[in-house]
């Protein structure tokens, strides 16, 4: 009674059908989804943004009442955006929106006597200056524009609108960062920043004069920049030991700095530093100085070195070390203006030589919690600096401007807050 | 003779269709215990009311419907909290007192009516990241959108608020909002003793009910339950006005009370990151107060060498790191859940149908089996279902066949019918999972239909000797086709078992590693169940209470 049927190619087939349904059920649920490859870019845990009080936005074309500007103007969100060195004057402009106004508002300020006089946002602005799909390089000779459809790609034209060349996004994997070198005769840009694309992912240059692209660096980017000569391309990639303290997100953007010379094909002139955070090139482009992340005493990446380099001889100068983070600017080619806070929290302004590491305080106030670097007006030598009583990030900053030898004087409020 | 066969054709119909139609019951009619039907009318308030607005343009919001719907759950069942909790949140602000008239509430649901109901005031201040307002400056108006006069007098706000942490003494909510609001009016001592009796709080939570998992299982869960972006905005602008003052008193020398001022901020910052509901929106809101604190309590550690301090701070900070790994990836595998979440209510319809469907399919499986005994009966040929010869053998193999296609007919129905439930449940490894099982199920049907007749029309060919169609033999087919259709009739109801079995097997031990829970499991989603949302950040909150600086001592 119970006969069993011997299998045959039928039965096998079957039992194979089914076997394999089985397989593809159990394999399809067994599969971890695979989490996206990290890009390069950090994923922001920040809140959502707050509603500012001053929406920074520009626009064009509307008319601006020169007196209602003045009346808004007083002293939020303003920023430094110039010093011209041979009249030792400085532009601070701040870029408000409201019901009633909208557009620029600049303030020039004579950084010798503090004196300040409003620009009309006509004549503060260029013609067409600022179009945030426009990137023209410092001749005005060549501009790159950026297009969204049918996917980002960039258009480089030359001043008549003639249009170049043509780069697209899908080529590099995303690209990033594009900046003029200071002579406008190529731009650099990094890619590979979509999707975590390896072979895509470095540095890339447009050489104008070839109307060509090339790779000059391979690997993740986490910032370049040109020298000021535009010279030298600049920038910080990621070393091994950065992957290891990758879990401090604060070290996450440090790196080693490399410099590449593009009189000679943009090949490497030098290397520097293991946890390069922040780098600056001298006036002249023969210097970088920068910050760089060491450890301290308990073994953690907490000191902060400024250190300066020689592109030309490779040597590198700390000149001061300090637990919280330092900011700094060029003052000349042989100095450095650097904010420093000590323990107790006190910032301080000071001037620091290159050659010999010395160092000259210009300010210390304890009234303030931060101090920050932002213009240095070579005529005079006056530094122009920001100061804010609070570590938030939105509160409005204070600008002033100090000589060596001189009392600091507050250039903008004028009046006193307090 | 008539071989008679048992169970009859008749009585396997029967069966197939009083489980169907039990199951498609199971849909559509109500449950029939008190609780049951309760919780039903619950979940139905969930996405009809006013707490809909995000998918107000799918179903418009009719809060009156859900307010009927709670209110009759409150009847079947009384004093539920959750149903009272979710009447607070349904019922419109200005109806709310006399709400609270009407109906004894428990203390739970009076907490959160208090709270609630504070919330909406709370919203009359401008949300901003700058601190407290500088004095203007002689002759400047204000800025467009500085923060002018609130709507509410601070000072009944914080009477009201006085009265809510008397209400609820554990939570520690109602002192870091008064925080917010002292700090803002310069009145720094008592803002900054306010943030130390938040921290000394058993919890810290927040005014909204306790919801089901399907909804806390997406990004948006803080839209659905009301944690509110102002609310975190405060809790970061309250962290700034501690490290102001922290540092202010550094600078002044004051070494001790700079320190014990950023401890209480990144204690802030822990409570809230483990506040409960627990959700990502919070840990994270509560990891960016901790790092405000920790960016100037980390180098004030290292300067004055206090080693054993700064080893708990760092523990903290690598378990923050931790969960923000974890909840990185958990989002990165949630963004589908926060679309079937807001489709849900859309989903249900479609996938019943698609449930008949499939039903319908095995229906028909079992039709075709049928028809050529059928034919061949009117044919006075008389053939059976059974694929061996009358008797035990052939009514135990019925017994055993019938059930479970029926059992699996069974299940089909009962899955399908929470299909939106189980998307939003289990998000999309149970959507895969589902859809890829029916759709496996039907086409294998399919297939082993397809075998099984192509095989017995072959097999007649080769006994007649002649090429037919296969229509011929399905409506015409003599009496001498009886022997070889046993066989190969057995073979396909064999491989039917055989695959049933193994869906079987796979949906009770696969299914539930991947799922959590058996399919029988899934019915109606219970409102208590932790989802895995909720299950992660509570892990997270276990690890950073556990660190060594959420214990270190104050002094």
């Amino acid at each position: 009674m119970w006969k069993l049927y011997i299998l045959d190619e039928m039965h096998i087939k079957i039992a194979a059908v089914l076997l394999t349904c089985v397989l593809l059920v159990m394999l399809g649920c067994g599969c971890e989804k695979d989490s996206p490859a990290e890009a390069g870019g950090e994923w922001e845990w920040d809140l959502p943004s707050v509603p500012f009080s001053c929406v920074r936005s520009k626009q064009q074309g509307k008319p601006i009442d020169p007196v209602k500007f003045a009346k808004y103007a007083n002293g939020y969100y303003l920023e430094l955006t110039s010093i011209d060195q041979a009249t030792g004057t400085g532009i601070l402009t701040s870029d408000i929106t409201s019901n009633e106004i909208a557009g620029l508002f600049s303030v020039r300020v004579d950084l010798a006597t503090g004196k300040l006089s409003v620009i009309p946002p006509a004549k503060s602005e260029k013609k067409n200056t600022y179009n945030p799909n426009v990137l023209r390089s410092p001749s005005g000779k060549y501009e790159l524009c950026y297009y969204e459809k049918p996917e980002r790609w960039v258009a480089v034209k030359d001043a008549n609108g003639k249009r170049i060349d043509k780069l697209f996004e899908s080529e590099f994997a995303g690209f990033n960062s594009m900046q003029w070198n200071a002579r406008g005769d190529c731009f650099s840009f990094t890619g590979g920043m979509e999707c975590g694309d390896e072979q895509k992912s470095g540095l890339y240059v447009y050489l104008l004069k070839e109307r060509r692209h090339r790779q000059v660096a391979k690997g993740t980017i986490y910032k370049s920049f040109w020298s000021s000569d535009g010279r030298y391309l600049a920038y910080i990639s990621p070393r091994k030991e950065t992957s290891k303290i990758s879990a401090n997100r604060a070290l996450r953007n440090c790196g080693q700095l490399s410099v590449l010379d593009s009189n000679n094909s943009f090949k490497r002139v030098t290397r520097v530093g293991a946890m390069v955070s922040e780098a600056q090139s001298s006036p002249d482009g023969s210097r970088m100085g920068f910050i760089e992340v060491l450890k301290d005493e308990y073994g953690d990446y907490a000191m902060h070195a400024v250190k300066v380099l020689d592109i030309e001889s490779g040597w590198v100068r700390t000149l001061v070390t300090l637990r919280r983070e330092p900011k700094f600017i060029w003052a000349g080619n042989d100095s450095l203006v650097v904010s420093t806070t000590d323990k107790f929290g006190v910032p301080s302004i000071s001037l620091l030589n290159v050659m010999d590491s010395s160092r000259t305080r210009l300010v210390t106030d304890r009234h303030y919690a931060s101090m920050e670097p932002v213009g240095y007006a070579l005529r005079c030598g006056t530094v122009v600096y920001t100061a804010n009583t609070s570590s938030a990030e939105q509160t409005p900053s204070e600008f002033w401007a100090v000589s060596p030898g001189r009392a600091p004087v507050r250039l903008f409020p004028k009046q006193s807050s307090n | 003779m008539q071989n008679k066969t048992w169970p009859s054709r008749r009585l396997q119909l029967g069966i197939i269709v009083v489980l169907a139609v039990g199951a498609a019951l199971q849909v559509f009619l109500p449950p029939l215990t008190r609780e049951g039907r309760a919780e039903k009318l619950y979940n139905d308030s969930w996405f009809i009311g006013r707490k809909a607005d995000v998918i107000e343009e799918i179903r418009p919001g009719r809060a009156d419907v859900a307010i009927k719907k709670l209110e009759a759950a409150l009847k079947l069942s009384p004093g539920n909290s959750l149903y009272e909790q979710a009447l607070v949140l349904q019922c419109p602000k200005d109806k709310l007192p006399q709400l609270l008239k009407t109906h004894k509430f428990g203390l739970k649901a009076k907490r959160f009516a208090a709270g609630f109901a504070l919330k909406k005031d709370w919203e009359n201040w401008q949300p901003s990241s700058r601190i407290a307002v500088r004095a203007p400056i002689p002759g400047m108006p204000p800025l467009p959108g500085t923060p002018g006069p609130t709507h509410t007098d601070p000072d009944k706000l914080l009477k009201r608020l006085h009265e809510l942490s008397k209400l609820d003494p554990t939570n520690g909510l109602p002192h870091y909002q008064k925080a917010g609001i002292l700090q803002r009016l310069g009145r720094t001592n008592e803002a900054l003793a306010e943030v130390k009796a938040g921290n000394a709080c058993a919890v810290v939570e927040f005014y909204t009910p306790s919801v089901t998992d399907t909804i806390l299982n997406s990004l948006m869960s803080s839209v659905f339950i009301d944690i509110d972006f102002t609310t975190s905005a405060r809790m970061r602008d309250t962290a700034r006005f501690l490290t102001d003052t922290a540092n202010d008193r550094l600078r002044r020398g004051r070494v001790d009370e700079a320190r014990t001022i950023l401890e209480d901020c990144c204690r802030m910052g822990v409570k809230y990151a483990t506040a409960e509901p627990h959700t990502i929106i919070t840990f994270l809101v509560g990891k960016a107060i901790f790092s405000i604190g920790k960016k100037d309590l980390d180098p004030l550690y290292r300067d004055f060498g206090m080693n054993d301090r700064l080893e708990a701070l760092k523990q903290t900070d690598a378990a923050f790191e931790r969960g923000i790994a974890q909840t990185k990836r958990h989002i990165d595998g949630s963004m589908d859940r926060l679309m079937t979440n807001m489709l849900r209510p859309l989903a249900e319809p479609f996938h019943i149908g698609y449930s008949a469907g499939t039903a319908a399919n095995l229906l028909v499986l079992l039709g075709l089996f049928w028809i050529p005994a059928a034919v061949r009966r009117r044919g006075h040929a008389a053939l059976t279902l059974a694929p061996w010869s009358e008797g035990w053998l052939a009514r135990m193999f019925l017994a055993v066949y019938i059930p479970v296609f029926a059992v699996f007919l069974a299940l089909v129905m009962v899955g399908a019918g929470r299909y939106s439930e189980l998307l939003g449940e289990y998000g999309q490894f149970g959507d895969t999972f589902y859809v890829a099982i029916s759709v496996l199920i039907g086409i294998c049907q399919l297939v082993l239909i397809a075998i099984a007749l192509k095989s017995l029309h072959r097999r007649y060919d080769e006994q007649t000797g002649e090429r037919t169609s296969i229509f011929r033999f399905i409506f015409k087919a003599p009496a001498a086709a009886k022997a070889w259709t046993r066989k190969y009739l057995a073979t396909a109801m064999a491989a039917q078992i055989v695959f049933l079995g193994c869906c079987f097997l796979i949906l009770t031990i696969i299914y539930e590693p991947i799922v959590g829970a058996h399919p029988w499991q899934i019915g109606r989603f219970r409102v208590t169940s932790i989802s895995a949302e909720q299950a992660l950040v509570r892990s997270i909150s276990t690890e950073l209470q556990a660190t060594g600086f959420a214990q270190i001592s104050e002094k």
